[in-house]
C-alpha cells in the first residue's frame, strides 16, 4: 500500500512537471504583439512610433516598385490603353492580350482580375497613412510631417480611384481600414468587407475633395528637381487638369487653370529622344528625374524588368531578342507616325531588329516597342508635353484655337516638325483631330492612347474602323457602349454578390 | 537433483544413500507414489501438416514450470503424475494435455485461423482482436519482404476497406496520399496521423518497410479519439519488429529491380509539324526540316532500384532485441530523378527487474532525393509536356554556341526537354532524421502499470539547387542561380500512462489515465545568389550577389494532453468501452486553446449467446457500433490568431536609400476565434468469421460530419488583406465498407483471398460567407479554371461547358447552350466531370504449394473522372508547339466528320469543357510476386534457416480507358479541392525485380 503512494506520488509528480505552458510568441515575424499598443482607454493602437509608422509610409512608395506597380500600374495598364486601342497588337498568344486586342475581354480574364486586385492593394496601402498618422502616439512625429505624409497619401489614392474609375465605372470607395472579423461583429461588419459599387459622379466627388485636400496649407510638398517620385502639389495639379477634362464633371477653365499650375514647375527637356534613352556608356538611363517628369517611379539600381518583355535590355551585353513580348507596334501607328513623317518620336517609341519569328512582322524587319530601353528604366507616370497637349485640347473646346495651336506648336517644334499649317488652326473639327493625333504620337505607349478616344467621343469612330485599315489586326467585336468599360472580375463578383457587372458582359 | 535450463534438462549427480535404496526399493512395489514427485515427460509439437514448429510453449498448468519446443519440435519437462500441460503458440489454438507418462507425448496444434487471441496495438495500449470494439483494420505486412518499396505507404494500398492510397506522381522518393474514408478537410491536412512505436509523427518517408512488424489502422473516431485532436483523418499505428522467440536470427534481404516509363506518346514529325504550323500560321518554320532528335528515348531511360537490408533480432525470457540497417536506391526513368535512402534501426526491450521493463527504438535515417520541374506547360521548362512539344528537327546541343542548349525555334515559345532536365540536375533536396524513444514499463501491482516514455524526433532537410549560368537560357538570363535551404526540426513528446487491467469472475476491466507533452521547434536558413563565373563551382560563396530575400525564420509550438480510457467487458459478450481526451494547443487564441474529444463504443459478441448456439456454420460473430469525435489543427498556422506583419525590404543601393529601414505590411486578418475542425463519426460494423474460421467478414458502415472546417477565405480586393483564415464550413462524408478473407484451400496447395471494397460520398454542406470558389487552372493558353467547390456538391468537381463534338463545317466545338438563350457564355458551365471514385477495390490471392508461394495483387478504382489537361499542350493547336499525332485527325476542310477540331490560334476550343474530361477508371494487377523457399537439410548445416530467391513485377498491367500515362495522378498531389488533374504530371513506371531473401 505504501508503496503504492509513492508510485501514484511520482507519477503525479511527473504529471505536473510535464505540464508545461501552451503560451508561445512569434520568433521571426511581426505581429500585434511588437507593433502598436492599447492605448488607455483601451483601442488598438495599430502604430506607436514614428519608425512604425515610417514603415507604411515609406510601404506605400515601394509598393509601386513591385507587383503592383511594375505589373498592374504599367505593364498590363499599357496594354489596356495601347493594344486595346490602335497603338499595338499583342505579341505572343497569351489569352488574355488576345481578348483584349479583340474586343472580347470577360469577367475572367485574369490580367483584368490581377489588376482590379493590384489597384485595391494599392490603395489600401495608402489607407494605411491616411487612417493611422493622426493616432501615432509618437511625439517625434511632428505634425508637420503627419499632414504632409497624409496628404500624399490622399494624392496617391486619387491617382488610382482615377485610373479605375475611368477603365470600370463607378467602383467601390474604400476610404477607410476594415476592422477585423470576430463571431460577435460578423454581421455588423459584413457591409463594409463586401461594399456596393459608389456611382461615377461619387468617385469624381471623392477624388476631387481628396486632391483639394491635400493641396491645403502644409499638405502636399513642393516639387523636388531631383526627386519625381514623390506626390508633390504638381501631380494634384496635373491629376485635377486631367480630371476637369473628363466627361462627367467637364469644366475646361478649370483644366486650363491648372494646367497653367503645372507648367510652373517643370519645363521640357530639350530632345525628345533623351527622355527614355540609355546613356553612351550604356550603363544607365540619360535624364532620371528630368526637368519634365511630374511623377516618375524609378529603377537607380536597376530591377525594371518590364524591359524585357517590350525589347531587350540595352545595358546588358547579352540580352537578346528570344520571345514574341508582350506587345507589338501596330501598323496603324506606323502609318500614323510615317504620315506626319515624324522621324524623332518614331525612332524613341519603336525599333526595328532582326529576329528569328515573324508572328506579325517579317522578322528581319520586326518592329518593338523601346519606351523601356533597360532596367533603369523610370516608369514615366506624368510629364510636362501630357499637360501642355491637354490644355491645347481645352482651348480648343473653349474656341480659342490660337492658344491651342501655340500649346502644339511647342510640342511640334521639340519633336523637329514644322507648324500647324493656317488651314488646320482655323478649323475647330481639324484642330481636335490634330491634338488628338499629337497626343497618339507623342504619348504613344506612355498610358494615354484609349483614354484620349473616349474622353473626346471618337473612340466608336475610330476603332469600329481599325480593321479596314490595319491589316496586321485580328478580327475585332464592335466597339459599343457596352464594351467601352472593362468588365469587373468575375472572381469578385462570385466573391461579393454585392457588386453588379457592367451592363454588357 | 534436476534442472531445467535452455530446453534440456540437466541431471545432476545425487549420493546414493542407504536411505535412498530404501525408498527405491519401495517404490517397485508403489511406482506410482515415486513418480508423482517428477516424472520426466517428452514430447514432440507438430501442426496439421506435420511440421515441426520451434517456439512453443509447454508449461505445467498452474505452475511457472515451463519449457519451450526447440528447432525440431521436441522438448522434455518434469511434471508432477497427473497434472495438466498448457501447450500454446502465437497463431495456434491453445491445447492442453494430461500427462499420463506414457512415452512421447505427440501434440498437433491446430491453427489459429481467426487469431482471436492475438495481441492487436491501439491507441495508448493493445487488446485482443476479439475484444476490439472499433473499427480497425490490420494490413497484413507478410509479402514485404517480397514487395520492395520505398515507402512504407505503398504495403497499405488496396489492403484495407476504407483507405485510399495513391501515388500521385512515379517521381522516386515522392510521398504516397493516403486518405482514410475520404477527404474531410478543404485548407487543412487530409493526411492521417502516423503513430510509430508510440511516437505520433505526419509522415513515414525515414522508416524502412522492412522493419515493420505490423501496422493497425484506426478508422473510426471511437478508436482514433484517444488521438485527440490530430486524429480527424483517422489514425496509422505502426509498430518495429522487436526479435522474436528462438534462436537469434539473421536476415538479409536484397533485390533489383528494373523500371520502364509505361506507356509512350508520339508526336509529329518534322514534315507533319511544318504542315501544321503552314495551316496555323504561328511561326514560319523553313522548308527542308529533317527529323534529328527522339525526345521521348532522350527523356526516358530505363530506371533501376536497388534494395539491401540486414537485420539481426534474438529475444530470451528476459530481452529482446532486433537491429538493422540498409540502403534503397532508386534511379528514375527520366535522368535527372533519383531517390536513395540509408536506414539503421536499433530496439531493444529488457525485463531488468520482475517489474520494470525499459525498452528504446532509436532509428536514424538519411534520403535524399531529387526531380523534374512538372505540372506546367514546356512554355514554363516542364519536361513531361516538352518532350512533346518540343519539334524533332532540334538537335540537343547549340552547333554555333557549344555548351548551351539548341534554341531556335522560330518564334515558338518552347525549351527542349534536355535543356529543362538541365534546370533541376543539380538540385537536391536531403534529410537526416532522428526518431528515438525511451520508455519503462513499471508495474506496481499485476494490475497496475505505469509507463513514461519521452521520445525525441529530429530532422534535418538541406534542399540546395543550382541553375548553370551557360547551358540554359534561363541561367543565361540569371547569370546563374544557386539557393540554399536548411531546416532543423525538433519534436520531443513526453508520455505518462497509467493503466489498470482487472479480471474476476466473468467480468474484465481495463482502465488507463494519462498525459502527453508535445513541443516542436523549428528553424529555417535560405539564401540565394547569383551572377556565377561558370557552371563548375555550385556553393553559394561563388556567386556574386545575394538576394534580397535571404535569411532566418523559426516558429514553435506545443501541444499538452490529458486523455483517458475506460473498457468494460462481460464474458467477452458484451463490451463498453469510453475514451475522453483534452488537448490544449498553442496555436489558438488565449481562452479559445482546449478542445474535448469524447469517444464512446459497444459490441455484442452474437456467436456467445445461447440462442445462436444452432449456428455452427458461425464461428464468431460480433455486431459494433461507436460514436466520436475528433480534431485536425494542421490547417492552423503556429501564430494566425494574432495580426501579423510581413517584412519587404527596401533596396538599400538605391539613390538616398543606403540606411533605409525595413518596411511592414499586414500579411493576415486577425482572427482569435480560430479553433480545430471537428469530425463527428458513428459507425456502425459487424465482425463474421465463419466455417470454423476459413472465412471472414468484415462490414462497416459509417457517417462522418466536419464542422469548423478551416478555410482561407478570399475576401474582396476591397478589404486590406486578400484573404482571412476562418472556421468557415461544414462537411459531410458517409460509406460503406467490406472486407472478406478467405482460406480456400489449406491443404498441400494452400490458396487465401483476401478482398475489400469501400464505396464513400463527399459532400461539402454549408459554407458561412462564401459560397463558390474556383480552383484548378491549368494551362496559361485560357484563364479558365476547372474545379468548382459549392455547397451540396463534393468536392473537386469539374466545372464547364459540355462539349457536343467538331462542327463540320466551322471545324470548332460546338458547346451546349444549358440555359437555351441562344448565347453561349459563362452561365452554360455546368459540372461535368466528378474525380471521386464511385469505389475502390482489392483483391490479393495468395497461392503456396511445396515451396512455391505466387502473390497476386489487384488493385482498381472505379467511376472515377480525370481531368487531362496535358491534352491542351499536346493537342491544343494554339501556337507554334509540337503536337501529338493526334492532331493529325485534326479539321480541315468543310464538310469533314471528326472528333478533333481546327488548328486555330484563337482559344475557344481549349476554354474547360468536356473535351478534356475522360473516364479514369482503372483495374492494374499491382503486383505479382513468385517466390520459392529453398528446404533442406544441407541449408540447415550451413546454418541458412530460410533461402528464398524471388520475382515480382508491379504495374504489369493496367486496365483503363484513360489516354494518359496512368490514370492514378493527381499533379496537386494531395490536395483535397484539386484532386484528378493530369497537367504534365510524372509518369508511373512498371518494374520487374529479382530479389533474394536470406535467414540463418
Amino acid at each position: 500500500m505504501r508503496k503504492l503512494l509513492i508510485y501514484s506520488l511520482i507519477s503525479g509528480f511527473a504529471l505536473y512537471f510535464f505540464s508545461c505552458s501552451l503560451d508561445e510568441d512569434p520568433i521571426s515575424d511581426y505581429s500585434e504583439l511588437s507593433i502598436g499598443e492599447t492605448d488607455s482607454t483601451g483601442t488598438n493602437i495599430k502604430y506607436s512610433t514614428r519608425e512604425e509608422m515610417l514603415t507604411q509610409y515609406e510601404g506605400m512608395y515601394n509598393i509601386l516598385k513591385n507587383n503592383e506597380g511594375l505589373e498592374n500600374w504599367n505593364l498590363d495598364y499599357l496594354v489596356i490603353t495601347d493594344t486595346h486601342a490602335d497603338n499595338a497588337y499583342r505579341g505572343a498568344t497569351d489569352a488574355e492580350l488576345t481578348q483584349l486586342e479583340q474586343q472580347k475581354q470577360n469577367g475572367i480574364n485574369k490580367n483584368i482580375e490581377r489588376d482590379w486586385n493590384g489597384y485595391y492593394n494599392i490603395i489600401s496601402a495608402a489607407n494605411r497613412v491616411i487612417v493611422n498618422v493622426d493616432s501615432v502616439p509618437d511625439l517625434s512625429l511632428t505634425s508637420a510631417e503627419r499632414s504632409q505624409w497624409k496628404a500624399e497619401a490622399l494624392i496617391l489614392r486619387s491617382m488610382v480611384l482615377f485610373d479605375m474609375v475611368r477603365l470600370w465605372g463607378g467602383v467601390a470607395l474604400v476610404l477607410d481600414e476594415p476592422p477585423a472579423i470576430t463571431a460577435e461583429n460578423i454581421q455588423d461588419v459584413y457591409h463594409i468587407y463586401y461594399p456596393a459599387r459608389n456611382t461615377v459622379e461619387e468617385v469624381y466627388t471623392q477624388i476631387i475633395a481628396d486632391l483639394n485636400s491635400a493641396l491645403e496649407p502644409d499638405g502636399a510638398p513642393e516639387i523636388n528637381a531631383s526627386n519625381k517620385f514623390v506626390f508633390s502639389k504638381t501631380v494634384a495639379y496635373a491629376l485635377l487638369a486631367k480630371i476637369y477634362a473628363e466627361q462627367t464633371v467637364r469644366d475646361y477653365n478649370q483644366t486650363v487653370l491648372y494646367c497653367q499650375l503645372v507648367e510652373q514647375d517643370v519645363s521640357l527637356v530639350d530632345q525628345y529622344g533623351d527622355l527614355f534613352a540609355v546613356n553612351d556608356d550604356k550603363t544607365d538611363v540619360k535624364l532620371r528625374h528630368s526637368s519634365e517628369s511630374i511623377f516618375e517611379i524609378p529603377f537607380s539600381g536597376g530591377g525594371n524588368w518590364n524591359t524585357w518583355l517590350y525589347g531587350i535590355d540595352e545595358t546588358d551585353p547579352n540580352s537578346v531578342y528570344d520571345w514574341a513580348k508582350w506587345m507589338t507596334p501596330s501598323r496603324d501607328l506606323i502609318a500614323a507616325f510615317d504620315e506626319e513623317n515624324d522621324v524623332v518620336r518614331k525612332r524613341t517609341t519603336i525599333k526595328y531588329a532582326s529576329v528569328s519569328w515573324s508572328n506579325h512582322y517579317p522578322s528581319d524587319n520586326y518592329p518593338h516597342m523601346h519606351k523601356f530601353p533597360s532596367s533603369f528604366s523610370s516608369i514615366i507616370k506624368l510629364r510636362l508635353a501630357d499637360i501642355i497637349l491637354l490644355k491645347a485640347e481645352a482651348y480648343v473646346n473653349l474656341g480659342n484655337l490660337s492658344e491651342a495651336a501655340t500649346a502644339v506648336n511647342i510640342i511640334r517644334e521639340r519633336a523637329k516638325l514644322p507648324p500647324l499649317s493656317s488651314n488646320i488652326t482655323s478649323s475647330v473639327e481639324d484642330m481636335t483631330d490634330a491634338v488628338l493625333k499629337e497626343r497618339r504620337l507623342e504619348l504613344a505607349f506612355e498610358g494615354q492612347r484609349w483614354f484620349d478616344l473616349v474622353r473626346t467621343g471618337k473612340i466608336f469612330e475610330v476603332m469600329n474602323t481599325l480593321n479596314s485599315r490595319d491589316e496586321g489586326r485580328l478580327p475585332m467585336d464592335p466597339v459599343t457602349e457596352f464594351n467601352v468599360l472593362l468588365p469587373l472580375p468575375q472572381s469578385q463578383i462570385d466573391i461579393n454578390p454585392n457588386l453588379v457587372q457592367n451592363q454588357g458582359y | 537433483m534436476i534442472k531445467i535450463m535452455n530446453g534440456s534438462i540437466l541431471f545432476l549427480e545425487s549420493r546414493i544413500s542407504k536411505k535412498k535404496i530404501l525408498i527405491s526399493l519401495l517404490t517397485l512395489f508403489f511406482p506410482l507414489f515415486v513418480l508423482a514427485q517428477n516424472t520426466p515427460i517428452t514430447g514432440i509439437v507438430k501442426d496439421e501438416t506435420g511440421l515441426a514448429l520451434v517456439g512453443v510453449t509447454i508449461v505445467e498448468k498452474g505452475t511457472t514450470n515451463g519449457t519451450i519446443s526447440n528447432i525440431d519440435g521436441q522438448f522434455t519437462l518434469s511434471i508432477n503424475e497427473g497434472s495438466t500441460l498448457s501447450i500454446s503458440m502465437i497463431g495456434y489454438q491453445h491445447q492442453e494435455v494430461t500427462a499420463d507418462g506414457s512415452g512421447t507425448l505427440e501434440i498437433i496444434l491446430i491453427e489459429d485461423l481467426v487469431s482471436l487471441d492475438e495481441v492487436v496495438v491501439i491507441g495508448y495500449g493493445s487488446v485482443k482482436r476479439k475484444d476490439i470494439t472499433t473499427s480497425v483494420s490490420t494490413v497484413s505486412v507478410d509479402d514485404l519482404g517480397e514487395r520492395p518499396m520505398i515507402s512504407a505507404a505503398t504495403a497499405i494500398q488496396g489492403k484495407a476497406a476504407g483507405v485510399n492510397v495513391i501515388q500521385p506522381t512515379g517521381e522516386p522518393g515522392a510521398g504516397m496520399v493516403v486518405r482514410i474514408r475520404g477527404n474531410t478537410s478543404i485548407s487543412a491536412s487530409n493526411d492521417p496521423l502516423y503513430v510509430v512505436d508510440g511516437v505520433p509523427m505526419s509522415e513515414i518517408n525515414f522508416l524502412a518497410p522492412n522493419d515493420i512488424e505490423s501496422i493497425q489502422i484506426l478508422k473510426d473516431a471511437s478508436s482514433a479519439a484517444i488521438y485527440g485532436s490530430r486524429a480527424s483523418n483517422g489514425v496509422i499505428l505502426i509498430t518495429t519488429k522487436s526479435g522474436s522467440k528462438g534462436e537469434a536470427k539473421i536476415t538479409f534481404n536484397s533485390s533489383f529491380g528494373m523500371n520502364q516509363v509505361v506507356r509512350q506518346m508520339e508526336s509529329l514529325n518534322a514534315s507533319d509539324y511544318k504542315d501544321l504550323m503552314d495551316e496555323l500560321g504561328a511561326a514560319t518554320i523553313p522548308e527542308g526540316l529533317t527529323n534529328v532528335t527522339d525526345w521521348f528515348d532522350e527523356t526516358y531511360r530505363n530506371g533501376n532500384v536497388q534494395n539491401y537490408q540486414l537485420s539481426v533480432s534474438n529475444s530470451t525470457d528476459k530481452m529482446k532485441y532486433y537491429i538493422s540497417g540498409g540502403m534503397i536506391n532508386e534511379v528514375g526513368i527520366i535522368d535527372v530523378a533519383y531517390y536513395k535512402r540509408y536506414n539503421l534501426r536499433a530496439n531493444v526491450e529488457d525485463q531488468v527487474r520482475p517489474w520494470l521493463k525499459i525498452s528504446s527504438n532509436v532509428a536514424y535515417s538519411d534520403y535524399a532525393n531529387n526531380g523534374i520541374i512538372s505540372g506546367t506547360g514546356s512554355n514554363r521548362a516542364g519536361v513531361i509536356l516538352s518532350v512533346i512539344n518540343t519539334p524533332t528537327y532540334a538537335p540537343i546541343w547549340d552547333e554555333d554556341n557549344p555548351g548551351q542548349y539548341y534554341n531556335n525555334f522560330y518564334g515558338a515559345q518552347v525549351t527542349t526537354p534536355a535543356e529543362n532536365m538541365s534546370r533541376t540536375e543539380n538540385n537536391r533536396d536531403s534529410n537526416n532524421r532522428l526518431v528515438g524513444s525511451i520508455s519503462s514499463e513499471i508495474n506496481f501491482s499485476p494490475a497496475l502499470m505505469f509507463k513514461p516514455m519521452i521520445s525525441v524526433d529530429r530532422v534535418y532537410n538541406n534542399n540546395t539547387s543550382f541553375l548553370d549560368p551557360i547551358k540554359t537560357a534561363w541561367g543565361r538570363t540569371n547569370y546563374g542561380n544557386a539557393s540554399d535551404s536548411r531546416s532543423l526540426s525538433t519534436i520531443i513528446v513526453y508520455d505518462n500512462i497509467l493503466s489498470y487491467n482487472k479480471n474476476f469472475d466473468k467480468h474484465s476491466i481495463s482502465a488507463m489515465a494519462g498525459s502527453s507533452w508535445t513541443t516542436s521547434s523549428w528553424s529555417n536558413e535560405y539564401m540565394t545568389t547569383s551572377h556565377f563565373l561558370d557552371g563548375s563551382i555550385k556553393t553559394l560563396n561563388a556567386g556574386n550577389k545575394v538576394e534580397q530575400w535571404s535569411g532566418t525564420v523559426a516558429s514553435d509550438w506545443a501541444i499538452m494532453s490529458y486523455l483517458t480510457r475506460a473498457a468494460y467487458n462481460y464474458d467477452s459478450r458484451y463490451y463498453f468501452t469510453a475514451n475522453f481526451r483534452a488537448d490544449g494547443s498553442s496555436k489558438l487564441s488565449p481562452g479559445n486553446k482546449w478542445g474535448f474529444f469524447p469517444s464512446f463504443s459497444g459490441a455484442w459478441r452474437i456467436s456467445s449467446e445461447s440462442f445462436m448456439e444452432d449456428a455452427s456454420w458461425i464461428y464468431d460473430m460480433k455486431i459494433r457500433g461507436g460514436w466520436g469525435q475528433t480534431g485536425n489543427q494542421s490547417g492552423i498556422g503556429d501564430y494566425s490568431y494574432l495580426q501579423l506583419y510581413s517584412i519587404s525590404r527596401q533596396n538599400w543601393w538605391e539613390i538616398g536609400k543606403s540606411d533605409a529601414l525595413p518596411t511592414l505590411f499586414p500579411a493576415n486578418m486577425k482572427n482569435e476565434d480560430l479553433t480545430w475542425e471537428t469530425t463527428t463519426q458513428t459507425n456502425l460494423g459487424i465482425d463474421l468469421s465463419m466455417l470454423k474460421g476459413r472465412v471472414t467478414v468484415m462490414m462497416d458502415a459509417y457517417y462522418k460530419y466536419t464542422t469548423n472546417l478551416l478555410m482561407s477565405v478570399p475576401l474582396p480586393s476591397t478589404a486590406s488583406v486578400s484573404s482571412i483564415t476562418r472556421n468557415e464550413g461544414e462537411m459531410s462524408n458517409k460509406g460503406v465498407e467490406l472486407t472478406v478473407s478467405s482460406k480456400n484451400f489449406v491443404d498441400k496447395l494452400t490458396w487465401e483471398t483476401d478482398f475489400n471494397i469501400s464505396f464513400n460520398r463527399n459532400r461539402v454542406e454549408m459554407f458561412a460567407l462564401q459560397n463558390i470558389y474556383y480552383y484548378g487552372q491549368t494551362s496559361e493558353a485560357t484563364s479558365e479554371t476547372v474545379i468548382r467547390m459549392t455547397p451540396g456538391e463534393p468536392l473537386s468537381g469539374f466545372w464547364g461547358y459540355i462539349s457536343e463534338g467538331v462542327d463540320t463545317e466551322t471545324g470548332n466545338l460546338i458547346f451546349k447552350d444549358i440555359n437555351e438563350d441562344g448565347k453561349v457564355n459563362l452561365s452554360d458551365k455546368t459540372y461535368i466531370g466528378n474525380p471521386n471514385p464511385d469505389f475502390t477495390y482489392g483483391m490479393t490471392n495468395y497461392f503456396s504449394y511445396n515451396g512455391f508461394n505466387l502473390n497476386v495483387f489487384l488493385q482498381g478504382s472505379q467511376g472515377n473522372d480525370i481531368y487531362n489537361a496535358s491534352r491542351m499542350e499536346t493537342e491544343g493547336m494554339y501556337d507554334a508547339k509540337n503536337q501529338s499525332t493526334a492532331v493529325l485527325d485534326r479539321w480541315r476542310r468543310p464538310g469533314q466528320e471528326t472528333y478533333m477540331p481546327r488548328a486555330t490560334s484563337e482559344k475557344d476550343n481549349l476554354v474547360a469543357s468536356s473535351r478534356f474530361v475522360e473516364d479514369g477508371s482503372y483495374l492494374r494487377l499491382k503486383s505479382l510476386t513468385l517466390s520459392y523457399n529453398v528446404a533442406g537439410n544441407k541449408l540447415r548445416k550451413l546454418g541458412i534457416s530460410k533461402l528464398q530467391p524471388y520475382f515480382t513485377a508491379t504495374n504489369l498491367l493496367t486496365l483503363t480507358a484513360y489516354s494518359g500515362f496512368d490514370p492514378e495522378v493527381n499533379q496537386y498531389s494531395g490536395s483535397a479541392v484539386v484532386q484528378g488533374i493530369d497537367w504534365g504530371t510524372y509518369p508511373h513506371s512498371k518494374s520487374f525485380i529479382l530479389g533474394l531473401n536470406v535467414e540463418f
